[in-house]
């Protein structure tokens, strides 16, 4: 089993896969916003980072080693809870989520460990930005490569004149 | 704290957050936009339309919601008397949590559509929607 979530495109930040179960929330505000997520018995704490009101948000994963290491966050008092969950993701391997109410999960990049709580946004974009532009570079190649992608390139979608 | 489960009086107002867009171009501003949640998805774990209890700042609002986060220009937030929310068919009662003592849930009994989003979002039309300004 992988150190970092499995996301799937769509789904909703707190219940990020077919097989996630959401199995705590700690904190809600309409929707949860941070909470405990088992995949195949793998125990994820997860935060949204920025956009609580939506409507695109940012979120963050943390690979626990049980399910019972979150019981800090049940267990502190609120003035507590920021400083348990910076120190309960601290250093772990991360995974880093854009999202919108819309549509669910829009992309999402895995951080290397070590991650923390306050670095989760500038470290995920940077890592999406990276993502993005492999995904660019790799599209020029093919277009080199294969001359027909380069000639439909510049086609857009346009109703059908039968439609008209 | 309130009893979680207790009616709000419809004297008092509550406090809802949400999201500024700013229009610009380079250095000068066009515009701004309000974003806020006005319906709720029962099929996607969205039970009830939290708001908090009292006319709250925006900063204020911040603290207690957005965990890690300071508030500044991307938020924003607008207020509601519970007696209008009330008129057009809400409960509004407290729901208190450790994280957000103040939380209160809206509901309402039937399906939550487009005609019901709107009377949610008159609601709220009497007081302007207030943005952050750091």
């Amino acid at each position: 089993m992988s150190d970092h979530v499995h996301l799937e495109k769509g789904r909703d930040p707190w219940l990020p896969s077919d097989e996630s179960e959401l199995k705590q929330v700690y904190h809600r505000f309409t929707v949860p916003l941070v909470g405990l997520v088992v995949q195949h018995g793998v125990p994820y704490v997860f935060w949204c980072v920025v956009g609580h009101a939506g409507p695109e948000s940012a979120w963050a994963y943390a690979r626990l080693d049980t399910a019972s290491d979150a019981a800090v966050l049940e267990s502190c008092d609120r003035n507590e809870f920021e400083r348990a969950l910076t120190t309960l993701v601290k250093d772990r391997a991360c995974t880093f989520a854009l999202s919108s109410d819309e549509t669910g999960i829009l992309e999402s990049v895995d951080i290397d460990p070590p991650a923390s709580f306050d670095d989760a946004f500038q470290r995920g974009m940077h890592e999406l930005q990276i993502k993005i532009k492999e995904t660019q570079a790799e599209m020029e190649s093919l277009m080199v490569r294969y001359e027909s992608i380069q000639s439909v390139r510049t086609f857009d979608i346009a109703p059908s004149p039968a439609l008209l | 704290m309130s009893e979680r489960g207790e009616d709000l009086p419809g004297e008092s107002m509550v406090t809802q957050l949400g999201k500024t867009e700013i229009g610009r171009r380079g250095a000068v501003w066009f515009g701004r936009t309000f974003s806020f949640r006005s319906g709720l998805r029962p099929t996607r774990n969205e039970l009830d339309m939290s708001v908090l209890d009292g006319r709250i700042s925006v900063a204020e609002v911040v603290s207690l919601i957005c965990i890690g986060d300071d508030g500044g220009l991307a938020d924003a937030v607008r207020y509601a008397l519970v007696s209008d929310l009330k008129t057009k068919g809400f409960t509004v009662k407290h729901s208190p949590s450790k994280t957000i003592p103040i939380h209160v849930s809206v509901t309402y009994s039937g399906e939550w559509d487009a005609d019901i989003q709107l009377k949610f979002d008159l609601c709220f039309d009497q007081f302007g929607v207030h943005g952050g300004t750091s």
